[in-house]
């Protein structure tokens, strides 16, 4: 049976192994990154649980459609390349990361065609969420100077004299700093996450689906601002005393309520279609 | 059959030109707050210890800020010396986060060859002028962009620079002789360290 598996997937199994080689000195700090509570790609194990789910349940589907080398495919395992070499001789992890996802897509398109990579979209969408692929601090930045900015208005108007200069929030007599941690992105990347996996259950089309992963970065951004807000009030009456403890729970509770709306809203709204 | 086997070869030479010749990389073989002297011409330094937030992004070991003193003149100097290209970043990140208005910058030189950038923000509605560059133990760049691409290029024509520094300079109600004179005595100082301590 093993002979025969090797012999129907002998080309694939080569490109598993010559891309676990390409990709072995990766492997620890994503990892790493996955294991790191405090990491923004904590999902990592849960998106892996999730692609493996994905796959087994549409395998059958995926057997039947029919396999059509894509010349195209050459363009992304091209790009995957040029990016692996850059990313690797000019130390650019997040480059790196980047060309995995970028050579699958490309893989699977040149072996297997337009059809099989469009049903293979959502696990490699997924994957590159969970890879380092960005320079995470050019985007915690800004959002921790939005998130401030939201918070100290939402202050303002519930009467606090409150002001917010760059990311350090000052409220009364009150200081406190929105931290990359506080930036509301592991969050957003949580409903990110959320959004694509409620979409598939409930057979959400693609432009819709877009449309929801949208929405979720204002969303995100409005929750954690509550958080902050949260957090501000706590302070104000407390101190410094306990105040990261305070944040950290308040953000989980804010996330658990952020990911029940979102199924909500994307069970509600779908439910709403199918009834005649 | 064919395209199955140039896939699979596109992959192999991928990675042998990736890692051909490939330069390992080097430890740090000091630390820039041991090194750089806590009396500076004459000018008396004072370590400050940063937010904690600060740690996360940098070691500790990377790591230098002090306020210099010199009469009732105070100038605040900032280096980051690291062999990880992630821990140099934008000195604007820093600096928005602490409500620094950095919108106003240009580019100068001065002494022989050293390119930076000066801003004039403000702080806490003062007048606040800092001077930042970047250096790589053996030249000085005003921008990231230009930094990051001159380190890109050497590191896949395998001359690789292995330390990298970002250098800001910084006060209130100081004068821009002053900033520029300090910021050129600190550049020599960490040409000199770095000529005493290549491996």
């Amino acid at each position: 049976m093993m002979k025969n598996f090797f012999k129907k997937y002998f080309f694939e199994v080569v490109i598993i192994l010559v891309l676990a080689v390409m990709y072995k000195d990766s492997f620890p700090l994503w990892f790493k990154e996955w294991v790191d509570p405090d990491s923004f790609y904590g999902l990592g194990f849960f998106v892996l649980g999730f692609n493996v789910y994905y796959i087994k349940t549409n395998f059958a589907a995926l057997k039947e459609i029919p396999k059509s080398l894509s010349p195209y495919g050459i363009i992304p395992v091209l790009i995957g390349s040029l990016l692996y070499i850059i990313g690797v001789r000019a130390s650019l992890d997040y480059l790196i990361s980047f060309s995995l996802p970028v050579l699958i897509l490309g893989v699977i398109l040149s072996l297997y065609g337009y059809k099989t990579l469009f049903k293979l979209l959502i696990p490699i969408i997924l994957l590159t969420l969970i890879l380092p692929v960005f320079p995470l601090h050019r985007i915690t930045m800004p959002l921790q100077l939005i998130s401030a900015k939201l918070s100290s208005e939402v202050l303002k108007f519930l009467g606090l004299n409150s002001i917010a200069k760059g990311s350090i929030l000052y409220i009364n007599n009150f200081r406190m700093s929105v931290v990359a941690g506080c930036s509301g992105l592991k969050s957003l990347f949580s409903l990110l996450f959320v959004t694509i996996i409620s979409s598939y259950l409930e057979n959400v089309k693609l432009p819709k689906t877009i449309l929801y992963l949208l929405l979720t970065i204002p969303f995100a951004i409005a929750m954690n601002t509550i958080r902050i807000v949260f957090t501000a009030f706590y302070g104000l009456y407390n101190g410094h005393a306990g105040l990261e403890k305070f944040h950290d729970s308040a953000g989980i509770v804010i996330n658990i309520i952020s990911i029940l709306i979102i199924i909500f809203i994307i069970r509600f709204s779908e439910k709403r279609e199918e009834a005649p | 059959m064919k395209y199955k086997i140039t896939i699979i070869f596109l992959l192999i030479f991928s990675f042998f030109f990736a890692n051909y010749n490939l330069a390992s990389k080097k430890e740090l073989t000091y630390k820039i707050n041991e090194v750089f002297p806590q009396k500076f011409n004459e000018w008396k330094g004072t370590d400050i210890k940063a937010d904690k937030v600060v740690y996360t992004m940098i070691d500790p070991d990377e790591f230098l800020f002090r306020r210099y003193e010199y009469k009732d003149k105070k100038i605040y100097l900032t280096i980051v010396l690291t062999n990880k290209r992630d821990h140099i970043h934008d000195p604007q990140v820093c600096y928005r986060g602490q409500g620094v208005n950095m919108d106003n910058q240009i580019r100068i030189q001065f002494g022989k060859d050293i390119n930076a950038y000066m801003v004039n923000a403000d702080k806490n509605q003062a007048p606040y002028k800092i001077i930042y560059w970047y250096f790589d133990q053996d030249k000085t760049y005003s921008s990231r962009s230009e930094f990051m691409k001159h380190i890109i290029i050497s590191n896949i024509l395998n001359k690789p620079a292995f330390n990298y520094s970002l250098i800001a300079v910084s006060g209130a109600n100081i004068s821009e002789e002053d900033l520029k004179d300090f910021s050129y005595n600190v550049s020599q100082k960490l040409y000199e360290i770095s000529k005493n301590n290549k491996s």
